[in-house]
């Protein structure tokens, strides 16, 4: 496979340093400077979060700062279950950008609080997952044996289910909250992601400096977490990103059947789902934007996920991020040979 | 190939063992109380109200009894095709399953018919006319394919045409038997919705897949021997690269079922996939066990006929 390739990704790490600076926003420069779809991705993936944390500042309030002022300065206008009903119904106005839904509230807030929502899916979800699945993948690829083997079967047997299915079941069995909806979502995607780590882990432990490591006296632990971790670390950076899209997409659907966040939360699935379903001739508006909303995020993600794939692997490449099979630098590079020779 | 073939069954035993235990144990996970909560709704919707006991339904989900004799003889009762009945409307599930399956068998047949015949096409060429207007033209509709929520443009589907051209999408299920043509004219929109939104994937796939094919040396030695572009296309790279398509149409499949649920739902399909969500709104737990069961063993049986004809396909590859 692509493992060797893994290896250049992983070694161009510690070589960028030499610039002085951390290879992580090494990546970030080349993101900008050679891919403009990544950037325009990266662009729609930072205005979530600035959107799903500013919308409102009563989350300080959780920290232990008073929230008096809280109300007036958040992004957006009114709070997401805000009632006007001066606008119910109604289309765009001054007041209300986006229109109002079938209960007088301002649609353009509602949008605006389900960017927190997606958000905190987006994250949780995702970093729940990396930590299963690179924990599962570490000690299966590093210790192997007969727990690699039970454990494996397990895995084997977990991605036979449909994702849909398995999302559905557990969340009739749990109901519909928050933090069920991460763990769900963040358990099951670890199960199944602890391949990619396992397989890595399997080729990395054969190295020369993992077995000097363990020549010298170095506890499991340090080799684990010293020599091993920092080498999946791309893949794990990459698993984040595009566990997200996928995250935020399963969100909406388990809202859209009825499976995700009850109703008053402003889900982006949801909305699409309940009342935007029954009022989408009177109100086109309460279906249109959820939905255009959710598009674009997930088209964000997909893209800035593609583009970094791109930058830390070079060998998976030909994603949505990228233009063209070989990078045209290389095709340039592997002319310009051909002609001096 | 026979030794490979039988290997990769028995390789299948351990999985199909474990998924039944998975789903065994999913039904053991429902707190306590919503068992009582479940008598409750049921009593007051059903109107069955002296009959309906905690004990009664913990003994129709089979729960009064030790672990392990619980799960042999749920096993045993699989294994003799008798999968229960529905705790909702007490009829037995299997036939229910039999009459739904050809429903949802149709429906993802004609979605992966349409979802192949867009990308196929599609990728091939943006690979050979790569960084070409049509190329870009191919992806930027993969990745809108790929961003658009189906669920969120099936809503609108349904409703906006009849504002706009006064035309309705049929939403009334017609049996096969009844009107043939009717029945393909109703399937034709939730199958275009769920093909296309699955082809952005696979395009993206198959171009990247064409583009590498394409760099190989037997595909410039065919250009060498003057050959046209056609044959080089169409026999050369087609042929090498359709072997690593045949495995990714195991997680297709996985799509496929997950998409149906949401279709049969908008489109009011009398599917599985109806089915499936039927029972967990009304938490009819046997019915959930059994569509897990389903389709997780048959998931499994795809991947082994995958296997053995990516086998069949390329002699080459030597198994461990």
């Amino acid at each position: 496979m692509a493992d060797s390739d893994r290896d250049t990704a992983a070694a161009a790490a510690p070589a960028e340093e030499e610039k002085g600076r951390h290879w992580l926003v090494d990546v970030a420069v080349r993101l900008v400077k050679e891919k403009p779809l990544g950037t325009v991705g990266a662009t729609i993936v930072l205005l979530l979060f600035l959107l799903g944390i500013f919308a409102d500042f009563h989350w300080l309030s959780w920290v232990g700062v008073p929230v008096d002022w809280a109300d007036s300065v958040g992004i957006a206008p009114y709070g997401y279950n805000e009632i006007d009903l001066k606008c119910r119904l109604e289309g765009p106005t001054a007041a209300h950008w986006l229109g109002g839904d079938n209960y007088g509230r301002d649609m353009l807030s509602r949008i605006i609080h389900g960017a927190r929502v997606s958000m905190i899916i987006g994250t949780c979800g995702p970093l729940l997952s990396a930590c299963i699945s690179v924990t599962l993948g570490l000690m299966c690829g590093y210790f192997g044996g007969k727990f690699d083997i039970i454990v494996q079967r397990f895995v084997d047997a977990w991605i036979c289910f449909p994702m849909l299915f398995i999302y559905l079941t557990l969340m009739a069995i749990f109901g519909g909250s928050m933090l069920t909806l991460i763990l769900v979502l963040g358990i099951s995607g670890g199960i199944g992601g602890s391949r990619g780590p396992r397989a890595l882990t399997f080729w990395i432990k054969e190295n020369v400096y993992v077995q000097a490591a363990r020549a010298i006296g170095a506890p499991t632990r340090r080799i684990l977490f010293r020599h091993l971790l920092p080498n999946i670390l791309p893949m794990i950076i990459l698993g984040l990103s595009l566990g997200m899209g996928g995250m935020i997409m399963a969100e909406a659907s388990l809202s859209f059947l009825g499976f995700g966040l009850p109703p008053p939360t402003p889900s982006w699935g949801g909305m699409i789902s309940g009342a935007g379903r029954i009022y989408m001739i009177r109100a086109p508006w309460m279906l249109l934007w959820p939905g255009v909303a959710l598009s674009l995020v997930i088209y964000g993600v997909n893209v800035f996920g593609d583009a970094l794939r791109d930058l830390l692997d070079p060998r998976l490449r030909g994603g949505l991020g990228s233009y063209g099979g070989i990078p045209q630098k290389k095709l340039d590079a592997i002319r310009k040979k051909a002609e001096e020779e | 190939m026979r030794a490979y073939a039988t290997r990769r069954l028995l390789l299948a035993i351990p999985t199909l063992f474990i998924v039944t235990l998975l789903v065994f144990m999913a039904v053991r996970l429902i707190p306590g109380n919503v068992i009582e909560l479940m008598v409750a709704e049921m009593a007051q919707e059903a109107g069955m109200g002296e009959e309906l006991t905690v004990e009664y339904l913990r003994q129709q989900m089979g729960l009064d009894e030790a672990v392990h004799i619980q799960y042999f003889k749920w096993m045993a009762s699989i294994f003799t095709l008798q999968f229960g009945e529905s705790l909702w409307t007490g009829r037995d599930i299997l036939p229910d399953i039999v009459r739904r399956y050809p429903i949802s068998a149709e429906l993802g047949i004609i979605a992966i018919a349409i979802s192949l015949s867009i990308s196929w096409p599609v990728g091939i060429y943006s690979a050979i006319r790569q960084d070409t207007v049509i190329d870009y033209t191919g992806r930027t509709f993969a990745i809108g394919m790929l961003a658009m929520p189906n669920f969120w443009l099936a809503t609108m589907v349904v409703v906006y045409p009849s504002i706009w051209f006064n035309w309705t999408p049929p939403i009334q299920y017609i049996p096969i038997q009844e009107d043939l043509i009717g029945n393909l004219g109703m399937f034709l929109i939730p199958d275009f919705l769920m093909g296309t939104g699955m082809s952005g994937r696979s395009m993206m796939g198959l171009r990247t897949l064409f583009l590498e094919v394409l760099r190989q040396d037997y595909i410039r030695t065919a250009w060498a021997k003057g050959l046209r572009e056609r044959t080089i296309v169409l026999k050369h790279a087609l042929r090498n690269a359709s072997i690593p398509l045949v495995t990714s149409m195991g997680p297709m499949v996985l799509m496929l079922i997950g998409g149906s649920v949401i279709m049969e739902q908008i489109f009011c399909i009398p599917g599985l996939g109806r089915y499936f969500i039927d029972a967990l709104n009304t938490r009819d737990y046997p019915v959930i066990q059994v569509m897990n069961l389903i389709s997780a063993s048959s998931f499994i049986f795809v991947t082994i006929i995958i296997d053995l004809s990516y086998a069949w396909l390329d002699p080459r590859i030597v198994y461990r």
